[in-house]
């Protein structure tokens, strides 16, 4: 594959929230605001990028046997670093942030990456993946954020756009995630099935 | 046999090399950690040391520096807490106590039970002339609290009506007025402010 | 009284799935049959009270040698080991469940559930008891959760849904209302 078309991979074809429904968990309970949401993908995404690195810097010294429990060691490394940074770093965002930093590690994309791609393929090209991948989830989830933190707050990234008076607040609330990312994934699916569609009729043609 | 204690002498070289070098960037982060923490806590303490009539600091120098919060420390313990009650509302050490020109300023960490967990605020009293009464409060922990609806204790409009309710309505914060719909939080905080004054009855401060 | 009362809050007012957002892969992932979801439920209850309880005894000396900051590597391998011993039971023990779990059993390493119930314990400062209490509570509320959306689920397959709709989407709309019902349990209790 290209390393344009590993990268849209990624970000479009296969976005890890949208497509491959990976990644709920963070997806769901950090995007009450888009300014969150942006963190944690961020944070998400710079695991990604340097565990993808190191994974496939390393391929060839991991016996087969036991490539998961070192990839875990890896990526929890990775997370813990990323924890430990922005503990220092940008303090007010860790604490909003809070558990689900040491939770990146059980995000499935970052293992699902490091397996399907990381370790077969040259290290240039999983840092490509690892970003590809890691803007899509960013993407997704600043998405998410917006909407939710637009219609229950009526502001975006902590601008207001407009006021109290529209605000339903049910989307910051648990039942607003869960909603919000299934109409957008409802969105999404119908955006596919007419492309599909089109590609159909025109093949017909 | 011979297969699993190679693999596993192998996943136990990986974990050890990880752990050193996560152990060095630990050293490396730990000043910047302590720094933001202290930083956080000082911003809280320097807040509350201002009067809430008159937003003017009520003492001349504001503590700056690790050293000048510990020449204040009024009352610590080696635990954590050093005073808590039935319903596991909290009084964190430790304790500061600053004087000047007659006025003694009590500065609590204090903790009460809110929608999700404990609300952690920071809390000043001023005693002058013999009389004590709660000068200014600031909720730094709330991040169990509802986004959007708990949360919003943190917001200026919050602090001050509860500042207003404890000073004349003798502690009695009127929950329902200070955030419709998040009267949880809201007790919570009432809850702290409730063990702050338990504490210093107490302490015979008041 | 107080062990009480972290029971309900675990289980109904903070349900690991429906207001804490932890284990929703599985949770959408395997809850298209009742039996399968009953399956993954009991082995999730049996790792999430394990791993609470080991992980905050390794806690202990995490903390006592100072490296604290190795908790998250230290936790998971606990974890995965733990994953691979169940594996290995219901291999032995049940070995339709196991074909019918597939690749969800070993995904429970990757559950946001178990990680975070032993994250929480620590967070929260429990003594050794809570913490047993807790993490049996918080699996069982997961457990719950997952019964009851598989249950709507099998019924839901049956009805005509709109193309865009099918699966997940779907799926999460309807989490989303449950979340809604199970947000009356809020305020029920405060510990």
């Amino acid at each position: 594959m290209s390393k344009m078309a590993t990268f849209k991979n990624g970000l479009i074809t296969n976005n890890p929230v949208f497509v491959q429904v990976l990644g709920m968990c963070p997806a769901l309970a950090t995007t009450t605001n888009s300014t969150n949401a942006l963190g944690m993908g961020l944070a998400s995404t710079s695991v990604l990028i340097m565990s993808n690195l190191m994974i496939s810097l390393i391929k060839n010294l991991v016996p087969t046997k036991i490539r998961i429990p070192v990839y875990i060691v890896v990526i929890a490394s990775f997370v813990t670093m990323i924890d430990l940074l922005m503990h220092g770093f940008t303090y007010e965002l860790w604490k909003t942030l809070g558990l689900f930093i040491p939770l990146i590690v059980v995000n499935c994309m970052i293992m699902g990456r490091a397996e399907a791609f990381a370790s077969k393929n040259t290290p240039f090209d999983s840092i490509i993946d690892a970003l590809g991948t890691g803007l899509g989830f960013t993407g997704a989830l600043v998405l998410l954020g917006s909407v939710r933190e637009l219609f229950g707050n009526g502001s975006i990234f902590g601008f207001e756009i407009w006021g109290e008076a529209l605000n339903m607040h049910a989307f910051i609330l648990p039942p607003g995630a869960f909603i919000t990312l299934g109409l957008l994934l409802a969105m999404f699916n119908y955006i596919g099935i007419r492309k599909e569609k089109k590609a159909k009729e025109g093949a017909k043609k | 046999m011979k297969e699993y204690l190679k693999t596993g002498f192998v996943l136990m070289i990986f974990t050890l090399i990880s752990g050193f070098l996560l152990g060095v960037v630990y050293l490396v982060t730990l000043p910047y950690i302590e720094k933001a923490e202290f930083n956080a806590k000082l911003q809280a303490i320097e807040l509350v040391l201002k009067s809430s009539d008159t937003d003017e600091f009520l003492i001349s120098k504001s503590p700056s520096s690790e050293e000048d919060l510990n020449k204040v420390i009024w009352k610590e313990s080696d635990e954590n807490i050093i005073y808590k009650n039935s319903k596991n509302a909290k009084v964190f050490s430790p304790a500061y106590k600053f004087e000047e020109d007659g006025k003694e300023i009590y500065i609590l960490t204090v903790s009460g039970i809110g929608y999700g967990g404990d609300v952690i605020s920071v809390i000043s009293f001023l005693k002058e002339d013999n009389i004590v009464n709660m000068n200014s409060i600031k909720v730094i922990d709330y991040s169990q609290e509802t986004p959007g609806l708990g949360a919003n204790i943190a917001n200026e409009d919050a602090h001050k009506k509860i500042i207003r309710d404890a000073k004349s309505n003798n502690y009695m914060i009127n929950t329902a007025d200070v955030l419709t719909g998040a009267t949880i939080t809201v007790n919570g905080v009432a809850k702290s402010i409730e063990i702050a004054v338990d504490f210093l009855r107490n302490e015979g401060v008041m | 009284m107080r062990l009480l009362l972290i029971f309900l809050s675990a289980t109904l007012v903070n349900n690991f799935i429906l207001s804490r957002f932890l284990g929703i892969c599985p949770f959408l992932g395997v809850s298209k049959k009742l039996d399968s979801a009953t399956g993954m439920s009991l082995a999730v209850i049996f790792v999430m009270t394990m791993a609470g309880i080991i992980s905050w005894i390794l806690n202990i000396a995490l903390v006592a040698l100072g490296i604290e900051f190795l908790r998250i590597i230290v936790f998971i391998l606990v974890i995965a080991s733990l994953v691979q011993f169940v594996e290995f039971f219901v291999k032995k023990t049940s070995p339709a469940l196991y074909e019918s779990l597939g690749i969800y059993l070993p995904l429970i390493t990757t559950n946001c559930a178990v990680f975070g119930v032993a994250l929480i314990n620590i967070q929260t400062n429990y003594n050794i008891i809570e913490t047993i209490v807790n993490s049996f509570a918080s699996a069982l509320g997961f457990g719950l959760a997952m019964i009851l959306f598989a249950s709507i689920r099998e019924k839901i397959e049956l009805s005509d849904v709109p193309a865009p709709f099918k699966g997940t989407a779907l799926a999460l709309i309807t989490a989303g209302l449950l979340s809604m019902a199970f947000m009356g349990f809020s305020g029920m209790v405060t510990i």
